[in-house]
């Protein structure tokens, strides 16, 4: 079937599969009774109760198994067999308390039969459909390659054999051969250009945004070249992987064995946190937007009658590793003025000014966090040409997602110095956790309520 | 320590051609502790036929089941080709792979390592060792053949 499709859009099969696999365990919930009781058996209220739970419980196991998380296709067909089986009978678990529980009441489904029924409806769509199909999804994320040597090429040849990733190009060092080279550009087809070299990494990074840079050398040979190449990765706040072994292993095995590479992250990984707090970006952007409808259509009609022009200021921000996206915000001043900050800006209109005032201006963002552009909290998103103003140093905060509010936000706002901002957002990025994002959060209420701060 | 010379099996045979009466032209020496990775390789490697050769039976085949034993006929019987498991009891595949290259009557012999372990790091282990071609173990008839074939005519041409 899959000569049939083009190429997908990246991220596209994960989602189909969970949306897919919730779906089955309804359908699983409403069969077994169905099978199991006749029509009239379980009322549609009670239905619903057991299958809200099992979707709940598998939500929550699948995000502690990291189950949706794209890279978790890398795995072995046999663990992913494995962990849609814990999944099937955490699910059936509940299935089973609710039996235990309302069966002298109602007639619920009976477990073996819903286990018997979703299990081979999730294994199939798993490992005969999403596996196969993740392989045409468009390569997701695109690395760069340092070293035009063995391990360059044949880590190069790994990674297209595995899909998902694109080699935007490699990076040589010194004193590599150029036999070396004629060998890496055969197995590559030529399709991938050699840029540059290790001394002007730096120039090459800020030029192409990568998700993750791969120092394939060999430390004995290239040891300070590949130590300097961390180094502008770690300023920089890319990710990078370094091989996991430059020793010769015969019989040992490395303890994480992803793909023969040590992968560093920018910031402390927190996987458990980092879901969560999607998870908390989806809910809460999608109550405040349920809730605010009201004022943010008077607002919209106001604009639209007090002053000529769209409702929207669209404008394009560097979101996270540098990528553009567009901010939505409320337009609050003249058509055809640039967004300037001063105190007393005559291009702003009087509705645009009282938006301003209690940032409702930014609201339209939370648009921006339902799409995934941003999250509530996280450095603000600056605009390119400021970005291509950035020391080294200071790129390192576009290695997390951008945000409505930061620590900048909360701490007095536009009296701060640049250099001073840049500090904090750093100080954000290291010491992050959930709790402290809630912290920020309710700090950041009354600063926006009683209009402290804003410009 | 054992070397046993090629067995002709019958099966790969195709003709009426009597077995004793072929005469096959080059050796090639499998090194690997397991007998029945050795036999598979075997097997195929006896079956193999050239690009214009019609008749299959190019190869008579050596098997070595440590890397001591394969280095202590190597020189003497210069095989055209040699498959070597690069996980081997006592000397590893490496240290063969690097004895081979160091001799200036083997250095030009491809060397196809095979192994279980195929990171990257390995690949290029094997490579800077000397190896001439990299298989990752479990592999199939089919890609044994894709491997050695360019191999083999590199090195009969070499002669």
């Amino acid at each position: 079937m899959t000569w049939l499709l083009g190429r997908l859009s990246s991220g596209l099969t994960i989602r189909v599969n969970l949306f897919a696999d919730l779906i089955s365990l309804f359908a699983g919930a409403v069969l077994a009774a169905r099978i199991a009781h006749g029509p009239a058996g379980i009322s549609a209220n009670q239905l619903l109760a057991v299958s809200a739970g099992a979707c709940t419980i598998w939500i929550l196991v699948s995000t502690a198994l990291r189950h949706y998380d794209p890279a978790a296709l890398d795995r072995r067909r046999g663990d992913d067999l494995a962990m849609v089986t814990v999944l099937v009978m955490a699910a059936g678990t509940w299935v089973a308390l609710v039996q235990i529980v309302a069966a002298p009441l109602a007639s619920p489904p009976p477990p073996g039969l819903f286990i018997a029924l979703v299990w081979p409806a999730t294994v199939a769509l798993r490992l005969l459909a999403v596996r196969p199909l993740s392989g045409r999804e468009n390569p997701q994320e695109e690395v760069l390659i340092v070293g035009t040597g063995p391990m360059a090429r044949l880590t190069g040849q790994d990674l297209l054999r595995r899909g998902r990733r694109r080699i935007v190009g490699y990076v040589p060092f010194s004193n590599e051969r150029e036999g070396d080279r004629a060998l890496l550009r055969r197995a590559m087809q030529l399709t991938v250009p050699i840029i540059g070299n290790c001394d002007e990494l730096e120039s090459v990074l800020r030029r192409t945004a990568v998700a993750e840079v791969y120092i394939a050398g060999n430390a004995r040979k290239h040891e300070d070249e590949m130590q300097r190449a961390i180094q502008i990765c770690e300023r920089m706040g890319i990710p990078f992987a370094i091989p996991a072994y430059t020793f010769r292993l015969e019989r040992a095995w490395p303890l994480s064995n992803r793909d023969g590479y040590l992968h560093c992250l920018p910031y402390e990984e927190k996987p458990w946190q980092m879901a969560l707090k999607r998870l908390f970006d989806i809910v809460c952007s999608a109550t405040a937007l349920w809730v605010l409808a009201p004022l943010l259509v008077a607002v919209m009609v106001l604009i639209k009658i007090t002053s000529r022009g769209p409702i929207f200021f669209r404008q394009e921000r560097a979101g996270l590793r540098g990528k553009p996206f567009t901010v939505l915000k409320f337009r609050s001043m003249v058509v055809n003025a640039d967004d300037l900050k001063m105190r007393a800006d005559p291009r702003v209109t009087w509705v645009g000014r009282f938006i301003r005032r209690y940032s409702i201006d930014e609201l339209p963002q939370l648009v921006n966090v339902l799409r995934g552009d941003m999250s509530i909290v996280g450095p603000r998103p600056p605009l390119p040409e400021e970005v291509a103003q950035y020391e080294p140093w200071q790129l390192r905060r576009l290695c997390v997602c951008p945000g409505l509010t930061c620590i900048w936000q909360v701490s007095g706002r536009s009296q701060v110095s640049f250099e001073q901002w840049m500090y904090m957002d750093m100080q954000y990025i290291d010491d992050w956790s959930l709790r402290r994002d809630v912290d920020l959060i309710f700090k950041t209420l009354p600063a926006v309520l009683t209009g402290r701060g804003a410009s | 320590m054992w070397i046993s010379s090629s067995r002709r099996s019958l099966q790969s045979l195709p003709d009426a051609e009597p077995a004793e009466l072929r005469v096959r032209r080059f050796l090639a020496l499998v090194v690997g502790e397991d007998p029945g990775l050795r036999r598979m390789v075997r097997t195929h490697l006896e079956a193999i036929r050239l690009p214009g050769d019609k008749s299959p039976g190019v190869l008579s085949v050596m098997e070595a089941e440590s890397g001591r034993a394969a280095l202590s006929v190597v020189s003497a019987i210069a095989p055209a080709l040699v498959v070597l498991d690069l996980i081997l009891p006592e000397l590893s595949g490496y240290e063969v792979c690097e004895r081979l290259r160091a001799s200036t009557a083997l250095q030009h012999v491809p060397i196809l390592a095979v192994s279980a372990r195929a990171m990257p790091e390995d690949r290029a282990a094997a490579e800077e060792a000397g190896a001439s071609a990299f298989l990752a173990k479990p592999f199939t008839p089919r890609e044994l053949t894709e491997h050695v074939l360019p191999l083999l005519s590199a090195s009969i041409a070499g002669r």
